[in-house]
């Protein structure tokens, strides 16, 4: 299993009240692809994978631990 | 009688208290649209070279843009332009609010104001009458006591007042503007000009309503904001969490300033962030002018310690973190109250916070010492420093003089190498976003016309992918192929340059980025309909970025008339060195020779000669801007 803990305003896409998604491992498990099953490849802004920034080509590993920030420009 | 311009430009010469209106053919608004487009045409037009910015031949404009006043959604936007006292290049400044479509409503487009009262005086404009009335009651009072004396004289509380705080009438050198209390005109010192022509206030009330052509097309793009702005994530996030959403992320990615830039992560980031102020101090969430999305923050405290007015509104992400991280300080409720204390005397927070920061790193180490602060420890993290320093810069006192002038001023008195804490570009201190994971935003700040600006151009993170919300709204202008965040080739340049061109359409129209792409919902083809519904030109996404071009080429006609070359088109030094500490301790700067051969790039996919710094003659031709052509060094045309 995976997990990611989702932040800010991505909590809102989450089934748990707390942000936290568990999703099964896959062979060639990128975040992009991360990101995609969770729907969130428009509004993430920001990945760290155990804990480092990360970009999305980034392969992930079983029992690894993502956390999820939103896009952010400006103000 | 024009649709969504009004047809007169109102001038006004302070020094022999002279009103004049001049009433333009469509032609001038199809060209200059509104906003920077009007501005710059008058500033050029007045005075060009190495102007005094506190003398009275700083000429300054007030300019609403195109749409502004009418019923389109997120258009609330006027600009106000003229010589920098921070800088010594063009100052220009936006904000929202309400005062914007108030002059529109009252019959003007656009206000010139030459020359310098010899006395405090304020401007009262109602129902297209104008009059110069005297302020020397005025002279001193807070914002919130302006605001409130001016509607009750004038017998309307209806009455909408852009002014200065007492920082602008001291000349701090980054004293902003406001209306209502909590909309800015933050940044380049615009406060300062109105404080050396000695005008206090603007109070303008307008009863009839901005034409346009054809108002069921506009209030449908009205409706269909106001539809999506609760569903889509962008606009839900900055109307549930505002700005300060970007503490929690930007401390997560090891890139929220703290202690002066010296790093990038914030141990206390979660006690300065969105949530904390959401639980404990959000009283409510306001708004602008005709704007569904309501992304403002209006605080309030009331305990033994602090009082916080909710009439000033609330702090932004960059407010939080210069006062915040970028000092070292967690103390929300203080923050809250320094924001409040900077909207009472009119400061620009970014200025302001970084002038402390730079402070702070310098009596760190050793440069300046006690004696030279009247006795304040200017410590990272140091609480009890920030409101007293707040005051004295506000009052020109002590060391508070020196900080009003801003950091590159203070580096000069304090001397002993204390330049090297610097982070400014055109004497103009960087705002809290960090190039070296976002090389677009690095180009936005060394190229901005008005020194270290964050919105000149669009942020790259919304153009990174194929998915990107970026790419796929600005596919149509040419930007459909995602760029890499930090690339600092041909491509990223060309989104740099094409999102420049975009935001210019946006302020010439009076548009806010969170209510547009690619920040927020709004997209092209719905903003091209508002502009034809509107004024009944059947114009182009082509037409309007040429606008765009022509406000960019005239900036940068203005800027070369005050002496700035290429070589004010650069970066601080620390943005090309490695990040400290936090999650990404030892990513690399931005590479110092590519980004100056992107810089020079810039300039010749802009059209402009890198050798004078000004666009070359074929470019002002190109765009309508023959008067501009100095035909005396001309060869060949």
């Amino acid at each position: 299993m995976v997990r990611i803990n989702l932040h800010s305003i991505l909590k809102e896409y989450c089934p748990n009240k707390d942000g936290c998604v568990l999703i099964e491992y896959k062979e060639d498990l990128t975040v992009k692809k991360v990101l995609e099953v969770l729907n969130l490849n428009e509004i993430a802004g920001l990945a760290l994978v155990n804990g480092k920034v990360v970009k999305t080509d980034f392969n992930v590993n079983e029992n690894d631990s993502i956390e999820l920030f939103p896009i952010f420009g400006g103000g | 009688m024009g649709y969504g311009y009004v047809g007169k430009i109102l001038l006004v010469d302070l020094t022999i208290s002279e009103i004049l209106v001049e009433k333009p053919a469509e032609e001038f608004y199809r060209q200059y649209l509104g906003g920077p487009g009007i501005g710059l045409y008058y500033l050029l037009k007045n005075s060009r070279h190495n102007i005094d910015p506190q003398g009275p031949y700083n000429t300054m404009v007030f300019a609403p843009g195109l749409l502004t006043g009418t019923n389109a959604p997120s258009v609330p936007r006027y600009t106000v332009l003229a010589k920098s006292p921070l800088t010594g290049a063009l100052g220009k400044s936006e904000a929202g609010g309400w005062w914007g479509p108030e002059l529109k409503r009252a019959g003007f487009d656009a206000i010139v104001i030459k020359g310098r009262a010899p006395r405090p005086v304020y401007l009262w404009i109602k129902d297209g009458e104008a009059e110069i009335k005297d302020a020397s009651h005025l002279w001193g009072l807070e914002t919130g006591e302006t605001q409130e004396t001016i509607r009750r004289e004038l017998g309307d509380d209806k009455i909408q007042v852009a002014q200065i705080g007492p920082a602008g009438e001291n000349m701090v050198r980054y004293a902003n503007l406001c209306n209502n209390l909590a909309h800015f005109n933050g940044r380049n010192g615009l406060g300062a000009v109105m404080g050396s022509k000695k005008l206090k206030a603007i109070a303008v009330r307008g009863k009839r309503p901005v034409e346009v052509k054809d108002r069921a097309v506009v209030t449908d793009v009205l409706r269909w904001v106001a539809r999506q702005s609760k569903i889509h994530p962008l606009s839900a996030a900055l109307h549930e969490h505002g700005t300060p959403m970007g503490i929690a992320g930007n401390n997560a990615g090891g890139v929220l300033p703290t202690n002066n830039w010296d790093t990038g992560f914030f141990n206390q980031a979660a006690d300065i962030g969105a949530e904390k102020l959401n639980e404990k101090y959000l009283v409510k969430r306001g708004g602008c002018f005709s704007c569904p999305i309501m992304c403002k923050r209006v605080v309030e405290v009331k305990d033994d310690e602090l009082t916080v007015d909710r009439k000033y509104g609330g702090p932004e992400y960059e407010a939080l973190a210069v006062l915040g991280s970028n000092c070292g300080i967690a103390n929300l409720k203080l923050l809250l109250k320094a924001n409040e204390l900077c909207n009472r005397y009119g400061l620009d927070t970014i200025t302001l916070g970084m002038s402390i920061s730079f402070a702070m790193k310098c009596y760190e180490e050793g440069i300046i010492d006690k004696t030279q602060t009247e006795d304040i420890e200017l410590r990272f993290g140091n609480e009890k420093c920030l409101l007293p320093l707040i005051e004295k810069i506000a009052r020109r006192d002590g060391i508070g003089d020196i900080l009003a002038d801003g950091t590159k001023a203070a580096a000069a008195k304090f001397g002993r190498k204390s330049e090297q804490f610097l982070l400014e570009v055109k004497g103009q201190e960087v705002p809290m976003h960090d190039p070296r994971v976002k090389s677009g935003v690095g180009f936005q700040y060394a190229l901005a016309v008005n020194g270290a600006d964050h919105w000149f151009a669009q942020h790259d993170p919304f153009f990174t992918s194929v998915d990107s919300l970026g790419v796929k709204a600005t596919s149509s202008i040419g930007l459909g192929e995602p760029v890499d965040a930090e690339d600092l080739g041909h491509r990223k340049v060309r989104q740099v340059l094409y999102t420049s061109y975009l935001n210019g359409v946006y302020d010439m129209l009076g548009v806010c980025v969170f209510g547009y792409v690619a920040r927020s919902i709004t997209p092209l083809n719905k903003l091209l309909t508002t502009v034809t519904a509107v004024t009944g030109w059947e114009t182009t996404w082509w037409e309007l970025l040429k606008a765009g071009e022509r406000f960019l080429a005239m900036a940068k006609e203005y800027n070369a008339c005050q002496g700035l070359t290429i070589a004010d088109d650069r970066l601080p030094e620390k943005f090309h060195t490695p990040i400290r500490g936090g999650p990404q301790d030892g990513k690399p700067g931005l590479d110092r020779e590519k980004f100056n051969e992107a810089v020079k790039l810039f300039y010749e996919m802009a059209g402009w000669d890198a050798g004078t710094s000004r666009p070359r003659a074929a470019k002002l031709y190109e765009l309508g801007l023959d008067w501009l052509v100095d035909k005396k060094r001309l060869k060949n045309f």
